[in-house]
């Protein structure tokens, strides 16, 4: 056997690793499907990802004990999503609220059960076209769907993730399904599953 | 509740977020407003939109391994004479039996991925049942996480506790060695040898401590020592072997066992260590 020569190695930093594994990798799927959501695509899920948890890693002294990991790390995600792709993040205001409104307004009267309402209106949608127009939504709306509708966070939740007032959770969570809806029925009007009139 | 509010909040109720108060406000203006009415409809299919058709998916295996091999780089960046995951273990206490089991089951783990010495290599004491050859195999399946430790703990003294539960049938020695992280011991049996074995972990080095009855050390069928061994431990308890430069092992006699260590240590190093008696 040869013999080790070791040189002082600093227990802090053991200390920090394990502590780092132990707190942020049981949260790596959440941030996953975010980052999937996000970008729409494995390759990109997988550095933002990469990213992320680096960051996380080497900024581990900042993060504050006891505090909401999961929103410190999806943050990190948030920025550096940000900061990579450099979306805009304005609200587009070319979606005709108004085509859903009328839309709505003609088969209201037939139904008021969401359930008959998504097979009159959705009934062949594929799945792949509702994780499309998800995609599809505006950085800041997308966002609280994700973290309301696929991760079932509390508004409280989402607002220390996004870091804004609830009431600002509250509108982009009502524009963002609204907006999701509008895609929603374009499509369907496309696939001429609704008549267009 | 006029209708704007209505709406504001037409997503808190289907979220089950609705202020406290609010909700019988909210019901009676949708009780008496159609549009509200619409409106929760359409918020309430939007999410079960969601919901049904976008899937939570586990992180795929190859980015979840890519990442953490990943943070590994940067920790090994940050110590860049790692020599293994088991280190990052050692400054963790552990006090609870919960606590322990689970630091076994992860040193498991860790301890698969560890580099193994070579040392099925050594041909010196090449015959099976050679007490040295046997603490060689042993230190080698401990690396290799093949065996594994019954119990560990921070307190190697409290390990006495667990061989005397053991029924070993000899007084096991407990070594007490200076800056020892944790350590770790497991009690066996094999053709009728009982068999006690103490793990080290001291910085970044393993002892490994291999105790059998002196009765069956040097009266026994089923291990051997070397003649030169025998002599020393009689004469002065000790025995380091100096014919062969590979073989870094020490051994000593206790009144009721003999015991062998092995390390990663160097000899000397690890002399030093044990204390004189
Ligand atoms: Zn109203
Ligand atoms: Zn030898």
């Amino acid at each position: 056997m040869t013999p080790v020569v070791q040189p002082v190695v600093s227990r802090s930093t053991k200390k920090k690793h394990t502590e780092f594994e132990a707190e942020a990798l049981p949260h790596m799927d959440v941030l996953y499907n975010f980052a999937l959501r996000t970008t729409g695509n494995q390759d990109d899920a997988h550095d933002l990802l990469q990213e992320t948890y680096l960051k996380a890693y080497r900024f581990w002294d900042k993060y504050e004990k006891g505090t909401n990991i999961r929103a410190w790390l999806f943050r990190i995600m948030k920025n550096s999503y940000i900061n990579r792709y450099r979306k805009e993040t304005k609200e587009p205001d070319k979606v005709d609220y108004e085509d859903i409104e009328n839309f709505y307004n003609t088969i209201r009267a037939e139904s008021t059960d969401p359930n008959d309402l998504q097979k009159q209106l959705y009934g062949n949608l594929l799945g792949d076209e509702v994780t499309k127009a998800l995609q599809g939504l505006p950085d800041d709306f997308r966002t609280v769907v994700i973290l309301c509708d696929i991760e079932g966070l509390t508004y409280e939740e989402i607002a220390e993730f996004v870091e804004c007032p609830i009431g600002t959770v509250r509108s982009r969570l009502h524009r963002g399904r609204k907006l999701l809806q509008a895609e929603l029925i374009e499509y369907a009007k496309q696939q001429g599953m609704i008549k267009d009139d | 509740m006029d209708c704007k509010e209505a709406q504001q909040f037409a997503g808190d109720a289907i979220d089950g977020s609705l202020p406290n108060g609010l909700e019988e406000e909210l019901q009676a203006h949708l009780d008496k407003c159609k549009p509200c009415r619409g409106e929760v409809v359409l918020e309430k299919l939007s999410k079960d939109m969601v919901r049904q058709n976008v899937k939570q998916i586990p992180t795929p295996r190859n980015i979840r391994s890519s990442i953490l091999k990943s943070l590994r780089l940067e920790f090994e960046q940050l110590e860049p004479d790692q020599e293994s995951w088991l280190a990052s273990l050692f400054p963790l206490r552990v006090v609870t039996p919960a606590l322990a089991a689970g630091i076994v089951t992860t040193l498991f783990f860790l301890m698969v991925s560890t580099r193994v010495d070579p040392l099925y290599q050594m041909t010196a004491h090449s015959s099976s049942n050679d007490i040295i050859h046997q603490s060689f195999a042993n230190f080698a399946l401990l690396q290799a996480g093949i065996m594994l430790p019954a119990m560990v703990t921070t307190v190697p003294e409290s390990m006495g506790d667990f061989f005397r539960k053991s029924d070993l049938q000899f007084g096991v020695d407990i070594p007490k060695l200076r800056n020892c992280d944790w350590s770790g011991g497991s009690a066996s049996e094999c053709s009728g040898v009982k068999r006690a074995h103490l793990f080290f972990k001291i910085g970044s080095e393993s002892v490994y401590v291999f105790e059998v009855s002196d009765d069956d050390a040097l009266y026994g069928t089923q291990i051997s020592l070397p003649l030169a061994a025998k002599r020393a431990l009689a004469q002065s308890g000790w025995y380091t072997d100096p014919s062969h430069p590979d073989c870094n092992v020490i051994l000593w006699k206790t009144e009721e066992a003999v015991c062998v260590a092995v390390s990663t240590m160097k000899k000397e190093q690890l002399l030093a260590l044990l204390p004189t008696r």
